[in-house]
């Protein structure tokens, strides 16, 4: 320690005119607030600018400079044996500099931004030193960039002045764990985890500075004075290191996709209106804000893992033989109808996708107020329409697509390029309303009694009615079957109504279902786990 | 005392493909003056740098006082003075600051003896370092050495840079008086007239092989030159070699 604490003291006192360039930065923000421009009543303000960029520049200027020299340097001017040739441990000599460099960047950060904080409470620039907590984040910020940089500086410093073949090594290895970061947090963020990812940033970030710390005590014990193999030492350790640590974080990251089906917290889930396929995502313990997905096979537990899927861009087709989901690298859609279901990416790109055809052959995508038509498998654009705030869509047909936007409803048939409006005097009643296959309307609709549910021709005007067991509806979710059953999902309740007879065929409390489709299978919420329910018989299965 | 101060085996140095240093073995007796010998490039420095624990041999060991040098480097140098080849004290940094900082490093420390000897060697304490002379840094980093009353004086070509009084200094009054008092002494030098009567044993290395590593009076026993007689009927003579020539004729010839 003793030793430790003397070569700190030399090399402070080696490093000496820091301070007096540190002195000139100091008064040169003293300077800026008199610059001719500066008003009179700018001039705190200009003088806590003027203090803070001065002493980032200078800090991150310093720990650059520092970095690079503080063993670098002196390994290739061959004076770092005058250590050596002493009686201290290597461990000595490393923190020794590095105490001292920690020590110089702390002091001249101080000594520049000193006007900023000590005038910073009688301004309002920006929240940087307003308070003492803020002081604390901006001098944190600052000195821990710094720091960071310093690191670097070394780590790159020794590497070029080795003038090593390892240095190419150094350019692999770099490249293998830039690639592996990015890996892991491309894997990451395409399943929304952008909290684990963050905290996954910071453990890197952290595993890095670590390794770089022993690393540079590890070059000095095993290198020691002799440049080259000081360059082989630190990076067979740092690399070493690194690559554990990334292993291990590897590790987790793929146990965090790996998540199965069955330990989904609070999933949500979409079920095909036909046919056995469900998709279903959702967090799990210990896998921070990861959404795993799945596209799910009632009958037979059958699951497809799925990356990047967001519920709200997803569309099984109405026939469930094709699902579709929209992604940041395309649109991907999926065969259900064989034996070993394979997602495809496509080159279609855009905002979300919207609607799929009845047969799974054609999607609908919107993006910036204009829908576009594709062809699936050719992956051609079959014809686009402008259309503003869009709020539904639906194919009606393989070739017109139905959307209904905020102020009118409009179908776009894609075979003849023709767009024909729907009576728009309807529009505004037709709001709020659920689009049927046939073209009929669905609306669940308060009343003082009773919630009920509505069935209305296609122009609005009503079939009949039909009484919910909930007084008051506050969410709503309807899917239609291909045989007039729908599904309506209410706050408590998921009831299975026959429309066309008018008469709820079955209820279950506080279960939700999402689909529409009534038996063999349905996919339901209930008491906070997900269940395969059969309508028919009531029987209740966990999914897993 | 008994035993070797450094005892050398196998040792191997390489630099990438190049070998700087192959197989050498060597022991050097305690209280003796021991001079290592060799051109430019011969692997001395590589050696010493080995032997001060500054570098790891990749082949062989070296012990001083009978523990490994690599691993036992930090306790070893509370014995061993070193005067480097490379005047590589801080240039920024005063003689007088460069001894207050070793003053705390090592549990024997005479700072009467550094002033003592700074003065005899007429060294300004208060200039910094890097603006001495080349004389005037080894002279200095001599008097700091000593400072600890040494077991083991490692001098990496101590000669370099000075002018013939202080080469004269450093010999005759320095190294003499430390083998006087038992102390053992490891030199490296291009100044062979001056070692000539001081070194006990001496050895030469040759592309990074020791030809030579014996007793000085065996080795000039060995190399004599004959002067043959100018009359037919008068009978030749040997004389011994200076160690000059016997170094000249090991390096560039073929030993004899």
């Amino acid at each position: 320690m003793n030793n430790t604490l003397a070569i700190a003291q030399r090399e402070i006192t080696d490093r000496r005119f820091v301070f007096v360039a540190a002195g000139a930065f100091l008064l040169l923000a003293l300077v800026v607030p008199f610059v001719p421009g500066v008003r009179s009543g700018e001039r705190t303000a200009a003088l806590v600018v003027g203090s803070l960029a001065l002493a980032l520049n200078f800090t991150l200027g310093l720990a650059a400079i520092l970095g690079s020299s503080i063993v670098g340097r002196e390994l290739s001017d061959g004076r770092l044996s005058f250590y050596f040739s002493k009686p201290v441990a290597a461990t000595s000599i490393w923190w020794g500099k590095l105490t001292a460099a920690l020590v110089l960047i702390v002091a001249c950060f101080t000594i520049v931004a000193l006007p900023a904080f000590v005038v910073g409470s009688t301004t309002a620039v920006r929240r940087w030193v307003n308070t003492p907590e803020e002081m604390l984040t901006t001098a944190s910020m600052v000195i821990g960039g710094a720091i960071a940089l310093f690191l670097v500086a070394h780590v790159l410093g020794t590497f070029v002045r080795s003038r090593s073949v390892w240095f190419l090594f150094d350019f692999v290895a770099a490249s293998v764990c830039g690639v592996a970061v990015w890996m892991m947090g491309r894997i990451l963020l395409l399943g929304f985890a952008i909290e684990l990812a963050k905290a996954l940033a910071i453990v890197v970030a952290v595993l890095v500075a670590i390794a770089v710390i022993a690393a540079g005590a590890w070059q000095i014990a095993r290198g020691r004075t002799d440049r080259r193999r000081s360059h082989m030492e630190l990076s067979r350790f740092l690399w070493a290191a690194i690559g554990v640590g990334l292993l291990v974080i590897s590790g987790y990251v793929m146990w965090v996709v790996a998540v199965p089906v069955s330990q989904l917290t609070n999933p949500e889930f979409l079920q095909a209106s036909s046919g056995s396929w469900s998709m279903i995502t959702g967090e799990a313990r210990n896998r921070g804000d990861y959404r795993a997905s799945f596209l799910y096979n009632l009958n037979d537990r059958r699951s497809l893992r799925l990356t990047g899927v967001n519920p709200w861009n997803f569309q099984f087709s109405r026939h469930g033989t094709t699902s579709a989901w929209m992604t940041r690298t395309g649109l991907s859609f999926v065969r259900l109808d064989v034996p070993k279901p394979e997602p495809t990416l496509t080159r279609v790109t855009g905002g979300s996708i919207i609607a799929l055809s009845d047969d799974g052959s054609r999607a609908a995508v919107s993006g910036d107020d204009v829908v576009a038509v594709y062809d699936l498998r050719s992956q051609a654009s079959l014809g686009s329409i402008r259309v503003a705030q869009w709020r539904h869509a639906q194919f009606i047909s393989r070739d017109v697509l139905r959307v209904y936007s905020g102020a009118s409803i409009v179908e776009y048939d894609v075979r003849t390029k023709t767009l024909r409006n729907i009576d728009p005097s309807n529009a505004r009643r037709l709001a709020g309303t659920w689009p049927l296959r046939d073209g009929r309307l669905l609306a669940v609709e308060n009343r003082e009694t009773a919630s009920v549910l509505r069935l209305l021709k296609s122009d609005g005007s009503p079939i009949r009615e039909i009484v919910l067991p909930e007084p008051r509806v506050r969410w709503t979710r309807v899917t239609e079957s291909l045989n007039g059953i729908v599904s309506v999902v209410l706050t408590q309740h998921t009831v299975v109504v026959d429309i066309n007879r008018g008469v709820i065929l079955r209820q279950e409390p506080r279960m939700l279902c999402q689909a529409g489709s009534v038996g063999p299978n349905e996919l339901c919420l209930w008491q906070q786990r997900l269940v395969i329910w059969n309508p028919a018989t009531g029987e209740k299965r966990p999914v897993s | 005392m008994t035993g070797a101060a450094i005892e050398i085996s196998n040792l191997t140095v390489r630099y990438g493909s190049v070998t700087a240093v192959h197989d050498v073995t060597l022991t050097v007796p305690r209280g003796s003056v021991y001079a290592l010998l060799g051109r430019n490039g011969a692997g001395k420095s590589s050696l010493v740098r080995c032997l001060l624990g500054q570098r790891q041999p990749d082949g062989g060991s070296i012990r001083a006082f009978g523990e490994d040098v690599w691993t036992r480097r930090a306790s070893l140098m509370q014995r061993i003075g070193v005067v480097s080849e490379e005047a590589d004290a801080p240039p920024e940094m005063t003689v007088d600051q460069i001894a207050r900082f070793c003053s705390r490093l090592y549990a024997r420390w005479d700072q009467r003896e550094v002033d003592a000897r700074l003065d005899r060697f007429e060294v300004p304490p208060r200039t910094k370092f890097g603006a001495l002379s080349k004389g005037q840094k080894k002279q200095a980093l001599l008097a700091l050495a000593l400072a600890i009353s040494p077991d083991l004086l490692v001098l990496d070509d101590p000669t370099l840079g000075l002018d013939v009084v202080a080469r004269k200094s450093l010999f005759e009054e320095v190294i003499a008086e430390l083998a006087d008092r038992g102390i053992t002494v490891f030199l490296t030098t291009h100044d062979l007239a001056g070692i000539e009567t001081l070194a006990d044993r001496v050895a030469i290395m040759k592309n990074g092989v020791l030809v030579v590593e014996e007793e000085l009076d065996a080795l000039k026993a060995r190399f004599r030159r004959i002067r043959f007689a100018a009359q037919p009927d008068a009978v030749s003579e040997t004389y011994p070699l200076s160690l000059e020539d016997i170094f000249i004729s090991v390096t560039e010839g073929a030993q004899r």
